[in-house]
């Protein structure tokens, strides 16, 4: 058994129930299961007994200015309760204001009076789930004037004070570096290595934008050397995490999927161990 | 310096406008994505509606929707419920006008797509009944729609499968079409009915007993076969429960 896991794709799932590849966990969006019944609902009960699971929400707008929706917070401990996740997770990010979800991780400044609210987000989050839950850090394309931490201090004293732990996405750190002008390697040191619950791989896309080389996270495409490299530094520091191949667009079959899985656990392999030694391949 | 409350309702606003200055650089890829990936939404949930009126048509139309309708729920399972309606009033619905009834077709296989799970009418309960049955109500499976139109949606609808081959629909006389829209197991059935059925469907969806229902059904249709439509309805497994009030 592996560190690594992949996202369950309604096309993989008759070939996921036949094979029962080896896997660490199948990730799931918190939102496409928020439905009274359904085809998806029967196929994530019958890979429950396979595989652990884990949540991963998008819409619960914890950077949100104004108070979280009480209806979907219940929605998601009722998907809680059911599914018994292993991992929940969601986003330093906002999506919904006055009534409107727009359908985006949205960036806030990160100031004190952000951190106040979020922490707050938080709380109350992982009061309504009954567990703690891990926090993702976003991919940026504009930094605000106002902001006076810088992210990873920010996620890291959100931890802090709430005890979230936080969801590592090393493709956004990337891709925040490249547009916003992020330091990759100050960033994972700045994180307490005890936070990191889970890390996300994925890959982006260069596009152009007002005249400018933006780097934009499509979880459409394979993840490239950087990625992976950033990915290898991330596991010295933080060890063994649970890591999710995330592909949202584009979705490759299967097994092209799990190619990307093993090389995530080969990657996991050969680490130094603890001692010095380098850790056995299973 | 803005407020946090203020950045969200300038980017809010911005991203749904057409026009206006960015609140910060590169604003413009969040528009995109918000209304990209609201129109890919859209799009899934109404494939033959895209089908049949092509891609940039679609997003078009999609995009417009979007920024009239936003979404006010983060799950977007049952984004575009007013979409077909919307769409009614649309030029596109003057050129082709079933399209706004096809959409409204697959706003109801959506919904019976996510709705609850109900076990099918035991016909044990049915059998213990004996000459009471029509004094019973009969309950209808939780996730029925029924969609009515004057134009042949459901064969529309077939017709543009991904698997459907070359087939072609005659509009003027394969018209009035009544369909039950449910799903009893793992798939959505599209079923036809006569206006016999469809009215005693409707009685039924309605709460009234049989009896009232088999008359309803009679004034609609004089040679409506009670025993024969409910042999093919029980088959189908639409009905979930029996009971006498």
């Amino acid at each position: 058994m592996g560190i690594t896991g992949i996202g369950l794709k309604a096309r993989h799932t008759a070939e996921l129930l036949a094979r029962r590849p080896s896997l660490r966990f199948l990730e799931v969006h918190a939102e496409n299961y928020m439905s009274a019944g359904g085809p998806a609902h029967r196929w994530l009960t019958a890979l429950r007994e396979a595989y652990p699971v884990s949540i991963h929400g998008v819409g619960l707008s914890l950077g949100g200015a104004e108070p979280l929706d009480a209806d979907h917070l219940a929605d998601l401990a009722a998907l809680v309760d059911r599914y018994q996740p292993e991992l929940v997770s969601e986003h330093l990010a906002w999506c919904r204001i006055d009534g409107t979800y727009l359908n985006d991780l949205l960036p806030i400044p990160y100031t004190d009076a952000s951190l106040s609210l979020v922490a707050d987000h938080i709380d109350q989050t992982q009061t309504a789930l009954r567990r703690r839950i891990l926090v993702e850090n976003p991919s940026s394309y504009t930094a605000f004037p106002e902001s006076d931490w810088d992210e990873a201090a920010f996620l890291a004293e959100l931890a802090r004070r709430t005890g979230c732990g936080i969801l590592l996405d090393v493709n956004n750190i990337h891709v925040s570096a490249h547009n916003v002008g992020l330091d990759a390697r100050a960033y994972l040191a700045a994180l307490p290595a005890g936070a990191v619950g889970e890390i996300h791989v994925a890959g982006h896309e260069p596009v152009e934008h007002d005249g400018r080389a933006v780097l934009l996270d499509t979880h459409g495409a394979p993840v490239t050397a950087a990625v992976w490299d950033l990915y290898r530094q991330a596991l010295t520091r933080f060890g063994p995490i649970p890591t999710l191949v995330e592909r949202d667009a584009n979705i490759p079959p299967l097994a092209e999927l799990l190619a990307e899985a093993a090389t995530a656990d080969g990657i996991a392999e050969v680490l130094p161990g603890k001692d010095g030694a380098h850790a056995h391949a299973a | 310096m803005p407020t946090l409350l203020e950045r969200q309702r300038d980017m809010r606003d911005w991203v749904l406008a057409t026009a206006g200055t960015p609140p910060l650089p590169n604003a413009g890829l969040h528009r995109d994505n918000t209304l990209g990936g609201l129109a890919a939404v859209l799009a899934a949930g109404f494939p033959v509606t895209h089908r049949l009126v092509g891609e940039a048509c679609f997003i078009g139309l999609a995009q417009a929707y979007v920024r009239h309708e936003p979404p006010h729920e983060a799950p977007l399972l049952r984004y575009g419920t007013g979409f077909p309606a919307w769409l009614r009033g649309q030029e596109v619905a003057r050129q082709l006008p079933y399209l706004a009834d096809v959409a409204r077709l697959e706003a109801a296989w959506t919904h019976a797509y996510h709705a609850t799970e109900a076990a099918p009418l035991d016909a044990g309960a049915l059998a213990t009944l004996g000459d009471a049955v029509e004094d019973a109500v009969w309950r209808l499976h939780p996730s029925h729609r029924f969609v009515t139109s004057p134009w042949p949606v459901d064969r529309v609808w077939r017709a543009n499968q991904p698997d459907a081959g070359d087939a072609t629909v005659d509009l003027d006389t394969e018209g009035d079409t009544h369909l039950l829209v449910v799903r009893p197991a793992a798939e959505v059935l599209l079923i036809r009915l006569g206006p016999g059925a469809f009215a005693l469907l409707m009685a039924l969806g309605a709460g009234l007993p049989l009896g009232s229902a088999w008359d309803n059904a009679l004034a609609l249709d004089a040679g409506f076969n009670l025993e024969h439509e409910l042999t093919g309805l029980l088959a189908a497994q639409v009905f979930t429960g029996v009971e006498l009030p």
